[in-house]
């Protein structure tokens, strides 16, 4: 439950991060749009008046007030079309004739020297409009058969935007802070009832190690005592039997019961060994069925476990190939990059698609045979494997049962 | 054969009693630890049948005095047998787990009370099993089930792996600590052997 538990809050805390980085990235892309927009307009107004503000005429005193009384102060007048705009814009333009020779059109900036601007321009003219040297939008036009470039200075339009980007970042960051810890403690309330329940049915499991086996042991013994006493009768011969099935499922509850305790004991086990033994010791259950046993088993595998458990399982795997394997079943051991790696593949009638629901307790696949099964095999299977932190998938691909471990 | 039985469900002594009856044995009964030590020495017994979670004094408490009485016990499991009980330092000459049969209980009962009468000595190699002090090489002590999985492994029976898995993994240890070269060791093709390390 601490497993399910953590993959919550890490899941939960994921899906924040990214809900939160694609809001804070919209909200940052359409603002630099916008800013970009907004000095496209300038400097296209700059362009349609031959690359300089020094020919309009002065605006009328007290336009400023007059145009905010209109227009109310709309985000339109504060923008590009202001009348202020001669004045607060920092620009420089040059053009070039064919044979490459510039001539100062206007130059009304202190960040860089006329010789600068010059060159600065002549290295945009094959270009077209964009951002340069970070806070200068540019433009390239021609006119006449010249070519006319012309800069601007955003950095203070820009300014604002940097501070957003780098309140979305910090602001982001802590959001994450928080929500990690709301979702820790959130956590905690909410899976204390499921914690619960799962203490209850493992509680429930033991128990019923105790609480099953003694109450069927005497049963066994009474009727025994019934038949010594009386003979033999069909009702006693129906009790054994139905005793006998009773046994045996209480016998497959032990295997629900993988403890994820972190301090199973482990040592290195020789898996390459211990499956080689498992698989030569069940061929003649393989044979007498007339299935086709193959195996590809790499040597000298080790493997850092808890032996009873992996041999549990293993055996458990056998198992369930010996029970569904029509006329083929085929074992392999590798080592995979940094892992381990064991599959069991055997031919089914099974249709295509993933079959993990082969390792839910109870569950047998449809038209599987396996009379007297509690469906228990594989669960126990991939408790094992998790307690041993690994990963196991099963599906079926062209008649082909395939589960795979990954250790 | 006097049977002294523990358990602390009164219908599985009950029943159980009347059963080891029928086979002619004469059974003692007890409900817990305290009246288990009480008939122990009021009267002797030729085995003891112990539930191995026995209320009011602990099993291993018992099972210590029985071993120190040389009188042979057998204990009755909740859960299957694993390899911490059979490597612990108090050991009952036999486990039965449950749920069972009562002739498995019977054989059982038969298997320990015969070895302890014969008193069969078995060699091979460095190893050698002492059935009338259910002792292997006269120190560490063994169960029913690992005398009889040794001594088919050297008769070169096989044996079921499933089944004498546990026993196979707590000898190998048990020898280990002897530093004996004799180990059990799966040959392919052929099965659990005794294999001696001569080098």
């Amino acid at each position: 439950m601490n497993k399910a538990r953590k993959k919550f809050i890490i899941y939960a805390e994921c899906a924040i991060f990214v809900l939160l980085t694609l809001l804070l990235s919209v909200i940052n892309v359409v603002n630099f749009t916008m800013v970009s927009e907004d000095a496209d307009r300038i400097t296209e107004i700059i362009a349609s008046k031959k690359g300089t503000f020094e020919h309009d005429a002065p605006a009328e005193p007290n336009t400023n007030r007059q145009q905010f009384g209109k227009n109310k102060g709309t985000f339109e007048f504060m923008g590009p079309d202001s009348p202020e705009l001669k004045a607060s814009t920092r620009y420089f333009t040059f053009s070039f004739n064919e044979e490459g020779k510039a001539k100062k059109i206007a130059f009304n900036i202190s960040a860089v020297t006329e010789e600068e601007a010059e060159s600065w321009a002549r290295s945009l003219i094959n270009q077209s409009t964009g951002w340069t040297n970070v806070n200068y939008r540019y433009r390239v036009y021609e006119i006449k058969d010249k070519t006319y470039v012309t800069v601007i200075d955003q950095g203070r339009e820009l300014l604002p935007s940097y501070r957003i980007l780098l309140i979305s970042i910090v602001g982001g960051a802590v959001l994450l802070g928080l929500s990690l810890i709301i979702l820790i403690f959130v956590g905690k309330k909410l899976f204390k009832p499921l914690e619960e329940s799962d203490r209850k049915q493992k509680q429930f499991i033991a128990n019923a190690e105790r609480d099953f086996k003694m109450p069927l042991t005497i049963i066994n013994a009474n009727t025994e005592l019934l038949e010594k006493e009386h003979g033999q009768s069909e009702q006693t011969k129906i009790i054994n039997k139905q005793i006998r099935k009773m046994t045996a499922l209480v016998k497959d509850l032990s295997v629900l019961s993988i403890s994820d305790d972190k301090n199973i004991p482990v040592a290195k086990i020789n898996i390459s060994d211990f499956i080689n033994r498992l698989i030569d010791h069940n061929r003649p259950k393989f044979q007498d069925k007339n299935i086709e046993l193959t195996t590809n088993i790499e040597d000298d595998i080790l493997l850092g476990g808890n032996e009873e458990i992996i041999r549990k399982a293993l055996i458990e795997l056998i198992d369930n190939s010996l029970k569904y394997s029509v006329s083929k079943a085929n074992f392999e051991l590798k080592r995979s990059k940094d892992r381990i790696q064991i599959r069991q593949i055997n031919d089914t009638t099974l249709p295509n698609g993933s079959a993990d629901q082969v390792f839910d307790r109870f569950t047998i696949l449809s038209n599987a045979e396996g009379a007297n099964n509690a469906g228990l095999g594989l669960s126990y299977v991939k408790d094992a494997v998790s307690a041993h932190n690994g990963r196991c998938r099963a599906k079926v691909s062209d008649g082909n049962f395939i589960l795979q471990i990954d250790l | 054969m006097k049977i002294l039985l523990a358990d602390s469900n009164r219908d599985f002594l009950t029943s159980f009693k009347k059963l080891l009856e029928l086979s002619g044995h004469e059974v003692i009964c007890a409900f817990d630890g305290t009246q288990v030590i009480q008939k122990l020495h009021e009267q002797n017994s030729d085995i003891v049948i112990l539930e191995n979670d026995i209320p009011r004094i602990a099993g291993k408490i018992i099972i210590s005095q029985l071993n120190s009485s040389d009188i042979p016990v057998i204990s009755i499991l909740s859960s299957k047998i694993n390899s911490d009980i059979l490597l612990s330092d108090t050991l009952s000459n036999a486990y039965i787990s449950l749920p069972f049969f009562p002739s498995e209980l019977e054989e059982l009962v038969t298997q320990v009370t015969d070895k302890k009468k014969k008193g069969q000595k078995t060699v091979y190699e460095d190893i050698e099993i002492d059935e009338a002090s259910f002792r292997l090489c006269d120190k560490l002590r063994v169960t029913n089930e690992e005398i009889n999985v040794i001594k088919a492994l050297i008769d070169k029976e096989d044996i079921n792996s499933r089944k004498s898995w546990p026993y196979i993994s707590s000898l190998n240890n048990k020898l280990t600590k002897l530093n004996k070269k004799t180990r059990i060791r799966y040959v392919m093709q052929e099965g659990y052997r005794l294999v001696t390390d001569n080098e």
